[in-house]
């Protein structure tokens, strides 16, 4: 690969160690999944967190945000209800009835449509709580959050710790527990344990990736995987490299081809599963082991360039005009529906609270990209004039002057002067001179207090180096002031639009 | 043997045994000592496998008690059907969970417990089947994989859920002659669960028939007659000696076959 094929590994550094770590993750908790005879599992699971979130919503309309507790319910209750009652699903589901009358896949089936039915039931009232549920249904790796990643890589450590330290008891007591038990073994707690284990890796991946990406990562790999290996751990390898195969190509046809990044690992899967048949049906052995490894290899070079660009070492030159930019400004045009964390976050621009409006704002300066600078545009607009500063300031933040100042110059003239100073001093900040058009009209402005005008023709001052001696603490349309501001004019056609020109 | 011997290696004292509130079986008793060969037998859901459980320790008895001797090393060797061939493994793989017991959840594998699992495999007579996946195997060679790792564990009570079922005459022979052959070279006791009388009457010393719920044990000999038999089945079940040997007949009853033929000529 060349240096510009791997820009998208760099630019999205996060999302992709994301998509690394839930591959790792699911592939190795399919591979148990899939021999257990449970696959539907991984859906019902989702489904059971998707109740959590449904059932803190719910309690949230009696238990109020006042006092300690109920502020921290609120705060904390999405999540921690999630997380406990997919773990709670995870001792349903992995319970096999023995000799009763509806099979183990049977209960897994109930429970999912039990799932899914309440939670929907739950949130139904709640515009906030669907928008929730569908995040969770519909999570997209490409608004994931550094703390995610962080919770996922010390889930990766903690599971291949624990396998490393028990995969014997892990084993025998999934693989056959009378046994297990008959040599000592508490076989049930061993079962309990690893299912819990296998709850937790995929209500997180699921928060963090998504159902479709999750639920394929966990099924896909360990087909393929378990068709060519002859042992179980060997069998483990193979679908880890096989999903971080899968998920890598998959990320860089995504941002290369305008795709989104889940159908497109299930496509790279889909080849991979081709691949393996191929090897098993012609005998063409080491064919499907060869691109697996191959692939491996690939993924630790992208891992390693994403890496590095979290540590603050990248490897490659961060340039905006590479392909990789418009790698970065083709992934972020698509998926203007398709990011339902961005779309959660429309919808808050537009709540009544000027409070909600004001999260939203500053949720969209943490995202950072271009279709966040959109919506920011829109907060400009806002009646609030604290949702419009916190918009100016998060502009400032995150955005650049190719993308806002357009928007910045336009909405600034329907601005309070107050505000309208603050947009000056982004768009001179951005050294584009509307600022000193806005910072101009400021001192005109019968409305602008004389404080704003005071800061304005600071900044004037501090922009031209020069002063025309206009009195703040006079009316604009003084004579002294008029003239002061046709001298700041003149000096302005002069010399600030001659420099941008130059 | 039955009743209270000394030297058990496990004993059922009086159990009764169930799930819920269901009870299976009712205040049975038996014994097994070392060297004994019990052949455990019943009609398909009269309990064989619960009482089974109950003497690995997997299902806690709703009355009376179980003891285990000190000394006691349990083998046990599920029906094949119970190992699901999904699983990736070799036959080397699953003889090794025979040694995981003495292992522990995180002892390190010695060479030790190597030498085991390969004795274990050139007892039963498959060491060069070693590295082929478990999946391949015939349903013969996969009750020996099993048994091998029930032989890792070295036990001195190996337990066998139905270990024949659905093998063909010649499979069976070898596996009857394997149990003899562990039995008398290495003293093994061995109880073997079968749902065929015919299976064990010509193998074990004692037999304990599990009929409705109740346990009747006793010497082979003394239970494998005529009257007994049919007592116990409610049901003709004919015994016939033939070269020293016992065949088990269990024919419909004159009366029985009579009104069937009846019935056959009332369809016609």
């Amino acid at each position: 690969m060349t240096s510009a094929a791997l820009q998208p590994f760099q630019f999205f550094s996060v999302n992709y160690l994301a998509l690394v770590l839930i591959a790792a993750l699911c592939a190795t908790a399919g591979v148990f999944v899939v021999c257990r005879r449970v696959v539907f599992i991984g859906l019902a699971l989702v489904e059971s967190a998707a109740l959590g979130v449904g059932f803190a919503f719910w309690s949230f309309g009696w238990i109020a945000a006042a006092g300690t507790l109920g502020a921290w319910w609120h705060t904390a209750g999405v999540p921690l209800s999630a997380v406990v009652f997919a773990l709670l699903g995870t001792l349903v589901f992995s319970w096999q009835p023995r000799g009763g009358r509806v099979s183990g896949e049977a209960v897994v089936g109930a429970g999912y449509a039990v799932a899914a039915g309440l939670a929907l039931l739950l949130v139904w009232n709640s515009a906030e709580g669907l928008e929730e549920l569908q995040h969770l249904l519909r999570g997209d790796v490409l608004f994931v959050r550094p703390s995610q990643v962080m919770a996922l890589g010390g889930l990766v450590l903690a599971v291949f710790g624990a396998l490393a330290l028990w995969h014997r008891p892990v084993l025998f007591s999934l693989f056959d527990p009378d046994m297990a038990a008959s040599l000592g073994f508490r076989a049930g707690a061993w079962q309990r344990a690893t299912f819990l284990a296998i709850g937790l890796v995929i209500s997180l991946s699921a928060w963090t990736g998504g159902a479709l990406l999750v639920f394929a990562m966990l099924v896909l790999p360990a087909v393929g995987a378990l068709a060519l290996a002859d042992r179980f751990w060997q069998a483990v390898r193979l679908a880890i490299a096989f999903a971080v195969t899968a998920v890598t190509l998959g990320f860089w046809l995504a941002a290369h081809y305008n795709d989104p990044t889940p159908p497109a690992v299930i496509a790279v899967a889909l080849g991979l599963l081709v691949t393996g048949a191929l090897e098993t049906r012609f005998g063409l052995r080491g064919l499907g082991r060869g691109v697996l490894a191959a692939g491996a290899l690939g993924t630790l070079l992208c891992v390693a360039v994403a890496a590095a660009d979290q540590l603050g070492h990248p490897l490659l030159p961060r340039q905006q005009t590479s392909s990789g930019a418009v790698a970065r400004a083709s992934h972020e045009h698509r998926h203007p529906a398709g990011d339902s964390s961005l779309d959660k976050v429309r919808a808050r621009l537009h709540a009544a609270e000027p409070d909600t409006r004001l999260a939203a704002v500053r949720a969209l300066c943490a995202r950072g990209d271009l279709q966040a600078a959109a919506l920011l545009h829109e907060a400009l607009g806002d009646e609030d004039a604290t949702v419009v500063a916190a918009a100016l300031e998060a502009l400032g933040t995150c955005s650049d002057r190719a993308r806002s100042a357009d928007a910045v110059a336009r909405a600034a003239a329907r601005l309070s002067p107050d505000l309208q100073l603050e947009a000056a001093r982004l768009l001179l900040g951005w050294n584009d001179p509307r600022g000193i058009e806005r910072l101009l009209a400021i001192l005109a402005s019968p409305d602008a207090a004389p404080f704003v005008r005071s800061d304005a023709v600071a900044l004037l001052r501090e922009h031209a180096r020069t002063r025309f001696d206009y009195d703040p603490f006079a009316p604009p349309d003084s004579q002294a002031n008029r003239s002061a501001i046709a001298a700041w004019r003149h000096w302005f056609e002069e010399h600030a639009r001659g420099g941008e020109s130059r | 043997m039955s009743g209270g011997s000394e030297r058990a290696l496990i004993a059922l004292r009086d159990v009764t045994l169930g799930y819920g509130r269901r009870v299976v079986v009712r205040d049975a008793s038996l014994a097994v000592g070392p060297g004994d060969f019990v052949g455990l037998v019943g009609p398909n859901g009269a309990g064989k496998t619960t009482l089974l459980r109950a003497m690995l320790g997997l299902l806690r008895p709703k009355a009376g008690r179980v003891e285990r001797a000190p000394a006691l090393r349990l083998g046990y060797v599920p029906q094949r059907q119970v190992i699901d061939p999904i699983y990736p493994l070799t036959v080397r793989d699953i003889v090794a969970m025979g040694r995981y017991g003495e292992l522990g959840a995180r002892g390190r594998w010695r060479p030790r417990d190597e030498a085991l699992v390969t004795q274990a495999l050139e007892q039963v007579g498959m060491r060069e089947h070693a590295d082929r996946a478990y999946r391949e195997l015939s349903g013969g060679q996969k009750q020996r994989a099993v048994l091998a790792r029930a032989l890792a564990a070295r036990p001195n009570l190996l337990v066998l859920d139905e270990p024949t079922n659905d093998m063909d005459v010649r499979a069976e022979s070898e596996v009857m002659a394997l149990l003899h052959a562990l039995r008398r070279e290495h003293g093994v006791a061995i109880v073997m669960v079968s749902h065929l009388l015919q299976v064990v009457a010509n193998h074990v010393e004692t037999l304990a028939l599990l009929v409705d719920g109740r346990l009747e044990v006793g010497p082979a000999g003394d239970m494998l007659r005529t009257e007994v038999l049919s007592a116990l089945f409610h049901h003709h079940v004919e015994v016939v000696r033939v070269d020293g040997r016992v065949a088990v007949f269990t024919d419909a009853p004159e009366h029985e076959a009579g009104a069937l033929a009846a019935r056959r000529e009332g369809s016609s």
